[in-house]
């Protein structure tokens, strides 16, 4: 206690500002849209009731797509993480040819709107499907339902944990894996014994990323998840197939329960210990190396994923060229003429509101993991799972809940642009927020305090240490805000205005229209887009080096 | 110690951008700048009950002129070609979203403290009807709706049908014949042996196509004859889809090559050129009416008004084949495109919308309980 506070004495105005301007954001943009959506499953015309609850708990089997949503989440947690720790760990400690091309490829997945990625899927790996059909003669519809959620997800959560967990073993110091190599260990007992354990916060924010995003995911479930049942999508049918919003609500409810206990499971696992590893600028880059096991066992689930995914998009470049998709491959260009027609508004909005939003995710997130990491106070976890919160529920709900919120006096929102950037913000931030957490708590706050203590003022000992040490996490959070506000369907859908159409939506229109070569073109524009931009930023950031100002 | 201002430079940071956020976007937008509300988070949230009356109004409201803000739920083709012959008629400039029905009824009942929008402009009538119960939507009788039989409207002038869409089997013929079996006729022929693990629907439980299936089913033969009738369909049944017309895809793809869904979905598919046809069954069959509704307290009711009168008239609704939508016009003057289910081929029951609207929860619960958890 007497440490708590001597911390609390040096508090400043500044850090109360900050602690309630992050407490009072979390509180309006999150908590209380989503208590104006759940409270309907309690609150009816005035008065509580359990009605919902009875009738949902009437339903026979209502256990099953809970049991279906963490099951699937679990298996895509493992796998991604693990792909991603991999392809991480290839990228930089193996000799890889096409190592930009991989890099970029690793992006693909969070750039494409949800649905494709399923659709390319049944082509290649349904009854018909090229791979199954084509290649081994196979003809089955197993692609519908697990296998072919596992699979997706997995190809759409693993560049998550790759950022994640590439920006964190980027930032390793060196200097211990040449400790551990010079007291003579070998470099599977290095990897095991040092890159692990330190590995282990990145691990653990990976595998609870990707599970609950898995939890919160509805695009995949809707188009391939055949008769598998998951929670994302039985809310979103409860919604808009039966009007029932107190049940939507329920289910709701219900949904954040393996959120929870993902985000309690986690903070008991990593959170005690400290993984400071940088302790001074790390001074060398590591050598690749050699042993044969590791290495080879890396390059060959980075070759299986480079082709699976090259294939997944390639089919949805050829599909948006071909006459009629999955049957006949005659080559045209309707599609992209079709959208010309339509007009190419929403594209372009899409564009403008995710650069908006992007540097304005990174920062929020940054501000939260700089409160957590380095500002603990009494009952930060609740504002962390606050935080986390607006990303473990489906859009749909976050969508209904801020139109519920902001439409009416005192804060009018509907209809702008603002409210489709600021539930960017919010419903992005976790992932700035993990990998801030994950970059700062490697950190050694020592160096801060040295840099003051030796008379430099704040902006510098920002530009000069802070920044420099996390530059890969703020850049991953950066990438990955943009790209996922490109990509967000379930929310905007209920946010887009007549001034304010999104490109997401209008895919999704024409999916549910059976335009499979009008949504494949949308994609492939969107797609194109998104990779200049993001080997622009690439780029961009490799010139700056450490010179990187803050405001850039 | 300086650390602890590191933060606050973020904050300051943070609450700047934000404010910027609130700004019109920086870059040129192709449209105009979004009306503008500055999020002050200082602010307490407060409950959202406010009457309808606090909407704002645009001045231009008495008479028809000014904008008209539309959701729309058929496809955007038709939508855009409609609106845009809509403002060249009238004048009145057109907003519009397209968004599903169901979409768009949970939009317009979460905006209804303060709405948004003064028309929902197509979609299945369903959503419309639930609209009605609970009170989203406003009476309005048009002139031009005299024409409409009315089977195909609601007599207390809440909705109008535009379009009228009849269920059909879609069928991949070549997959048919290569496996020797014979095009199904009849529902009765569907739970035939021979059919099984091919045949695809919609999820009664989540979808409003299947739903339509269902009470169609419900209304011809009774209630427990049905559902005897659709669990012996439920072991035919390969995959239930989420959304309605998904199992043409399926049957496309061949997944399945029999799908239960609206003939007029199958007929846009089979004009992009998928390789199916569709049946329409010889004993019975089912319908939805595609509707437009007037909601409740939207900016400009007059335009609103003039909209619906619009699209009631014959030539609106012949618009709608041009732009690859071809379901039946509820306009008895106007021209059935030559792509459509010939009415005269269609035995339809007489379906009773608000006895299929107010079962809903209760027949697809017990479809849920007593046949989506059986074995195949």
């Amino acid at each position: 206690m007497p440490q708590l506070f001597s911390r609390w004495r040096r508090v400043d105005l500044w850090l109360i500002c900050a602690v309630g301007l992050g407490i009072l954001f979390v509180l309006l943009f999150i908590i209380y849209p989503l208590f104006q959506v759940i409270s309907i499953s309690v609150y009816s015309e005035g008065q509580f009731t359990l009605n919902p609850w009875q009738e949902m708990l009437a339903l026979r089997n209502w256990w099953v797509p809970l049991w279906n949503t963490i099951l699937l989440a679990t298996i895509v947690g493992v796998t991604s993480t693990l792909t991603g720790f991999i392809f991480a760990y290839a990228m930089q400690r193996v000799a890889l040819p096409f190592k930009g091309f991989l890099r970029a490829l690793a992006i693909l997945p969070i750039i494409t709107p949800p649905f494709l990625l399923g659709l390319a899927a049944i082509l290649l790996f349904g009854r018909n499907g090229l791979v199954t059909a084509g290649l081994f003669g196979v003809r089955t519809s197993a692609v519908f339902g697990l296998p072919g959620l596992v699979l997706t997800q997995t190809l759409s959560e693993m560049p998550v944990a790759f950022l994640v967990l590439a920006g964190m073993l980027g930032s390793l110091d060196t200097s211990l894996e040449e400790a551990s190599a010079t007291m003579g260990a070998s470099p599977r007992h290095t990897f095991f014994r040092v890159i692990w354990p330190l590995m282990r916060p990145g691990l653990a924010n990976s595998f609870l990323l990707a599970f609950i995003s898995s939890v919160a995911d509805f695009g995949n479930p809707m188009v391939i998840g055949g008769d598998y049942s998951v929670l994302s999508t039985a809310i979103y049918l409860r919604i808009t197939g039966l009007y029932d919003h107190p049940g939507a609500a329920v289910l709701s409810v219900v949904l954040l329960a393996p959120s929870l206990i993902a985000f309690y499971l986690q903070s008991q696992w990593v959170g005690k210990r400290s993984y400071v590893t940088v302790t001074g600028k790390s001074s060398g880059r590591s050598r690749p190396w050699n042993d044969k096991l590791i290495s080879g066992g890396a390059t060959f689930v980075v070759i299986l994923w480079a082709v699976t995914t090259i294939l997944l998009y390639g089919s949805i470049l050829v599909g948006s060229f071909a006459n009629v998709w999955g049957v006949d491959y005659t080559l045209t260009l309707k599609h992209y003429l079709f959208i010309e027609n339509l007009g190419l508004e929403p594209y372009v909005n899409s564009l403008i509101l995710a650069v908006v939003s992007a540097p304005l995710t990174a920062l929020m997130g940054l501000l939260m993991a700089y409160i957590f990491v380095r500002r603990p106070f009494p009952g930060r976890w609740l504002l962390e799972f606050g935080a986390m919160l607006s990303f473990a529920v489906p859009g749909t709900i976050i969508g209904v809940g801020y139109i519920l919120a902001f439409n009416a006096p005192p804060l009018v929102l509907t209809g702008t642009a603002t409210i489709i950037v600021i539930s960017f913000i919010f419903r992005n931030m976790p992932v700035g927020i993990r990998a801030g957490i994950a970059a700062l708590s490697q950190i050694d706050p020592s160096l801060e305090e040295a840099s003051a203590v030796m008379g430099a003022r704040l902006p510098t000992t920002l530009r000069r240490v802070v920044v420099p040490l996390i530059i890969p996490a703020i850049f991953s959070g950066l990438v990955f805000s943009f790209v996922r506000a490109i990509t967000a369907i379930s929310a905007v859908i209920f946010l887009v205005s007549p001034r304010w159409k999104l490109v997401t939506p209008a895919i999704l229109a024409e999916i549910n229209q059976g335009r499979f070569g009008v949504a494949a073109a949308y994609s492939t524009i969107v797609v194109a887009t998104m990779i200049t931009a993001i080997l622009i930023a690439y780029r961009v950031s490799r010139q700056m080096g450490t010179t990187l100002e803050l405001q850039a | 110690m300086n650390t602890t201002k590191f933060f606050a430079l973020f904050a300051l940071i943070a609450i700047f951008a934000v404010l910027a956020a609130c700004a019109p976007a920086p870059t040129p937008a192709p449209t105009a700048a979004p009306p503008t509300a500055a999020p002050k988070p200082t602010d307490a949230p407060k409950p959202t009950a406010v009457p309808p009356t606090a909407a704002p109004k645009p001045t231009d409201a008495p008479k028809a002129g000014g904008t008209v803000t539309v959701y729309a739920s058929p496809q955007e083709e038709w939508v855009k070609a409609a609106m845009a012959q809509f403002t060249k008629d009238t004048g009145i400039k057109v907003d519009y979203v397209a968004i599903g029905s169901g979409e768009a009824y949970t939009r317009i009942a979460a905006e209804k403290a303060a709405p948004k929008a003064d028309v929902w402009w197509g979609g299945t009538v369903d959503p419309h009807i639930q609209a009605k119960l609970a009170g989203l939507t406003e009476k309005y009788c048009s002139p031009n709706a005299k024409d409409i039989p009315a089977q195909y409207k609601d007599p207390e002038c809440f909705w109008t049908g535009m379009y009228v869409g009849f269920i059909g089997f879609t069928i991949n013929p070549n997959l048919l014949k290569q496996k020797n079996l014979p095009t199904p006729k009849v529902w009765a022929d569907l739970i035939k042996p021979e059919y099984k693990g091919l045949i695809a629907m919609s999820d009664p439980a989540q979808s409003g196509t299947a739903y339509v299936i269902m009470a169609t089913l419900v209304q011809k033969m009774g209630e427990d004859a049905a559902f005897k009738y659709l669990a012996a369909l439920h072991k035919n049944i390969t995959q239930y889809t989420k959304s309605g017309p998904g199992p043409i895809t399926l049957v496309g793809q061949g997944e399945a090559l029999i799908g239960i869904n609206f003939a007029h979905d199958t007929i846009m598919f089979m004009k992009q050129g998928q390789p199916i046809n569709y049946v329409i069954p010889e004993d019975f069959d089912g319908y939805e009416i595609g509707g437009v509704s007037l909601l409740k307290g939207g900016p400009n009711p007059a335009a609103g008004k003039a909209l619906i009168d619009w699209t009631l008239t014959a030539k609106a609704m012949e618009l709608a084949a041009t732009a690859n939508s071809f379901q039946v016009p509820t306009n008895p003057n106007a021209a059935v495109p030559k792509e459509s289910v010939k009415v005269s081929d269609v035995k339809a029951i007489d379906y009773k919308l608000d006895w299929a609207a107010e079962n809903r929860r209760r027949l697809v619960t017990r479809w849920t309980n007593e046949v989506g958890n059986l074995p195949k």
